[in-house]
């Protein structure tokens, strides 16, 4: 979803959170980890990716993707 | 889906590299539960995260959380206080300007009536919202303070 409707994103795994930047802007959305941080499990339900989506402004794109 | 607009103040010592600091915040959430029962809060000011639960005690509990752990990466990037300072203002102030609209509506509805809640105390909508950063040099139990915790804004 994010590569369609934010071209360019990327992210940064930080000790708690994964960090999610799109476009230039410096301030990014921040998904949580697994418990005790892992990576290989994110606790990420489809409710942060909406926040983030609507964070990004890229809401009624991702809502196409995703069938909310 | 209703949204409910939240204030919340909140208090923190944060050990960052080479120096304590009490980050004290006066901030807006938004607050919405799905039909699945699951309640969900989305920080305004600062934003960039949300936070879930399966009542608003735990969906808060889980911002809290949610909160917290954003300062301590911004802590162990921080190479100075000055960077950590500036990054948790940073934090504050990205706000998508969409959300702080929702936020303002939500007040709205809630004062006219149109929203009703009786699950959370209320506070003042326009009570100043901030963030403030200071270095821990001395300290001194006086300044021990305690936060607030949520509130609906009304």
């Amino acid at each position: 979803m994010l590569d369609a409707c934010a071209p360019g994103w990327r992210y940064v795994d930080k000790t708690h959170k994964r960090w999610v930047y799109f476009r230039d802007l410096p301030d990014a959305f921040r998904l949580p980890l697994g418990k005790h941080g892992r990576r290989e499990n994110p606790e990420i339900q489809p409710g942060h990716v909406k926040a983030m989506a609507r964070y990004f402004g890229v809401y009624d794109c991702a809502k196409r993707y995703l069938r909310w | 889906m209703s949204h409910y607009p939240i204030l919340f103040g909140l208090r923190d010592i944060i050990q960052g590299n080479g120096f304590l600091a009490v980050v004290a915040v006066q901030g807006r959430a938004l607050l919405h539960d799905e039909d699945s029962g699951e309640v969900w809060v989305e920080g305004v000011n600062p934003g960039g995260f949300a936070a879930t639960g399966n009542s608003v005690a735990e969906a808060l509990e889980d911002f809290r959380r949610s909160y917290r752990a954003i300062l301590f990466d911004i802590a162990e990037d921080a190479a100075s206080f000055e960077i950590f300072e500036e990054q948790v203002e940073a934090f504050f102030d990205a706000s998508p300007e969409a959300l702080e609209r929702e936020w303002q509506q939500a007040v709205q509805d809630l004062r006219a009536g149109r929203l009703t809640a009786d699950w959370l105390g209320r506070r003042s909508a326009d009570l100043p919202r901030a963030i403030t950063v200071v270095r821990l040099d001395e300290p001194a139990a006086e300044n021990n303070e305690m936060e607030e915790g949520a509130a609906l804004a009304a």
